[in-house]
């Protein structure tokens, strides 16, 4: 009996014996990947790698010059031309995740509500997200003031929020001296109709210009409207910022001859809309030209 | 005595219908002054009793013809070939009012002669072919339009919107013009489809005792097909794949006036113009926002027909 137990424990002692030996080379493995990943992630925090969601966002990166930091966008981000060929994570409402993960960013930058999808499965893998849905001309600065600090950039930053905030100030100088503000028709699709109303940051953008938005009393971000309820607000100046229509059809569409702004010949369809549509740094460019249509027609102070 | 007083009851309710809508509207009505009702108005409810009227119709003489109650005038594939029409237009085409409808109605007569040629076995058209090659065809445009949407970088809202059908379509003198000859082509193809009731009444029984009865059900197929894609075109081209209307119109006739397409056919016609027109009265009455025509239909029409539903069984 006792032998056998004492042959038991032999054996024992000997799968022991294997088994440290294995968790030896188990630790010592660990260590040494640890020790490769480790100097490999000390690489990277000073390197960030940057992924933008957001045509927006980056333009603002670009405008900041932290281009070399973004490792991926969208396909809609066509804007400085070098941005066309960065590495392409998907479009704007469905970006791939997987692409995302491929490039291991320590930073995406998403917009709401349109990727809250993508913001969820982010969120569960761990990446940190920098969520921007700007309301507001002035939440635009401080969001690239906020950019330019998570980049680095808060110098660059700072002389670019600086140099907008005084071409605003000329525009709003320049508005002083007109006697009240022209009421605005935006269109941003031609089939069916559509404008932006109160939460828009475009409503605010108009404001900036010394416009007045006709659909400012709707508290919502973009409006399907019509002929009639157009006729009844009876628009100053009309913007088409779509292809869909010219300025020669906007004249021509029936009833549309009662309103002010088709009386005046008052009918814009030049302007770039992505100067609009982007809350970005070339947002100013926007004011500024919306500025000059108003200056243009608008009545002056004597 | 019964038909006629049916006739005018369903009459009465579309007069009553456009009255309503030529009325009501944010710039108001008065006798005065009546630019607006004449110039914006009235284009939207003659576009409502086109489509309306066209969608109850083809989808009670298609019902008759496939026997199947749940045909409607997009089983055939129309809808989803108008739309792939439509969203190559807006990528390729010419900019301008026409190409959006131009392009969707080239895109339902290609699916037209797709769905016939797939359907077209040694010679014979079969009705099961007929809706299963549409089936493939509606599954094969919408997954191409979606492929476009994706490629194309661009946030294609409009061909949502059309998908989803819409009357608030902006006229314009010449897109006015193109529309009334539309409608002008399209009456002669109503009167066509109505003059097949006949035919129909004993295709319903069943196809070989209408062949033994001498009706040609080969050549009843087919033109019934043809005129339906045409005038399904028409009305996806200019108002979109409105949902509903076609598919529930004319269960609604037959379950109060019976299954005579003597009956069926234009009553659906009178039922589906006047619900669209009250459809569309509720979608632009909620302004200054629009509603997709669909999300109306389907709230009220589809209690009503459950209403309809339970007190027939």
């Amino acid at each position: 009996m006792q032998r056998l137990k004492i042959k038991q424990q032999n054996k024992l002692i000997k799968i022991k014996n294997k088994f440290y030996i294995f968790h030896c080379l188990l630790i010592f493995t660990y260590c040494v990947l640890s020790f490769v990943s480790c100097s490999k992630s000390n690489r990277e925090t000073k390197a960030q790698r940057i992924i933008s969601l957001v045509p927006s966002v980056t333009e603002i990166i670009y405008a900041l010059g932290q281009d070399s930091l973004l490792v991926g966008n969208t396909i809609y981000c066509d804007y400085p031309e070098a941005a066309k060929g960065v590495y392409k994570v998907g479009d704007f409402s469905n970006p791939s995740i997987e692409r995302i993960v491929k490039r291991k960013p320590t930073l995406v930058f998403v917009t709401l509500p349109e990727q809250q999808k993508i913001v969820n499965e982010l969120k569960k893998l761990k990446i940190p997200v920098f969520i921007t849905h700007p309301k507001t001309v002035d939440s635009v600065l401080v969001e690239i003031e906020n950019i330019g600090k998570l980049l680095n950039a808060s110098a660059t930053a700072d002389s670019l929020v600086k140099s907008i905030r005084r071409r605003l100030e000329q525009i709003a100088q320049s508005n002083y001296n007109l006697l009240d503000s022209p009421r605005v028709y935006l269109e941003i699709a031609g089939t069916p109709i559509m404008t932006i109303g109160a939460r828009s940051y475009i409503n605010d953008l108009m404001r900036y210009a010394g416009a007045r938005n006709v659909f400012s009393d709707i508290d919502r971000e973009y409006i399907v409207t019509n002929s009639e309820e157009l006729i009844e607000r009876n628009p100053d100046i009309i913007i088409i910022l779509h292809p869909q229509a010219k300025k020669e059809q906007v004249r021509k569409r029936l009833g549309w001859s009662q309103i002010n702004a088709v009386k005046k010949n008052r009918i814009y369809d030049d302007l770039n809309p992505d100067y609009f549509f982007r809350p970005g740094p070339r947002f100013i460019y926007a004011i500024e030209d919306l500025s000059r249509i108003v200056q243009s027609v608008w009545v002056r102070k004597k | 005595m019964a038909k006629l007083k049916s006739y005018y009851l369903l009459l009465l309710l579309l007069v009553f219908a456009i009255i309503l809508s030529f009325g009501l509207g944010p710039t108001g009505f008065s006798l005065s002054d009546l630019t607006i009702p004449l110039q914006v108005r009235l284009p939207r409810i003659i576009l409502a009793i086109f489509s309306g009227g066209v969608l109850g119709m083809v989808g009670a003489s298609l019902q008759g013809l496939f026997q199947n109650p749940l045909v409607d005038p997009y089983t055939l594939g129309i809808a989803s070939g108008a739309s792939f029409g439509a969203v190559i237009g807006y990528l390729f085409g010419q900019i301008g009012v026409y190409t959006v409808p131009i392009f969707a109605f080239m895109g339902a007569l290609m699916t037209m002669f797709l769905v016939y040629k797939l359907a077209l076995v040694r010679e014979r058209i079969t009705k099961i072919g007929l809706v299963l090659a549409g089936v493939i065809m509606s599954f094969l445009f919408a997954g191409m339009v979606m492929l476009l949407m994706v490629l194309s970088h661009k946030p294609l809202s409009e061909i949502i919107y059309l998908l989803m059908g819409r009357l608030n379509i902006i006229f314009t003198n010449e897109l006015l013009i193109s529309f009334m000859v539309v409608l002008i082509i399209s009456i002669p193809l109503l009167f066509y489809l109505f003059s097949k009731w006949r035919a129909l009444n004993v295709m319903s029984m069943n196809e070989e005792v209408a062949e033994s009865l001498g009706v040609d059900t080969q050549k009843l197929t087919r033109s019934i097909f043809i005129t339906s894609s045409l005038l399904v075109g028409f009305v996806v081209a200019f108002s979109g794949a409105i949902s509903f209307i076609g598919l529930c119109v004319p269960h609604i006739i037959r379950m109060i006036y019976g299954p005579d397409h003597y009956k069926v056919m234009p009553l659906s016609f009178l039922l589906g113009a006047s619900l669209l027109i009250f459809t569309d009265l509720i979608a632009r009455s909620i302004a200054p926002i629009e509603l997709p025509i669909s999300v109306i239909t389907a709230l009220f029409g589809v209690p009503f027909f459950i209403y309809l539903l339970k007190k027939k069984l």
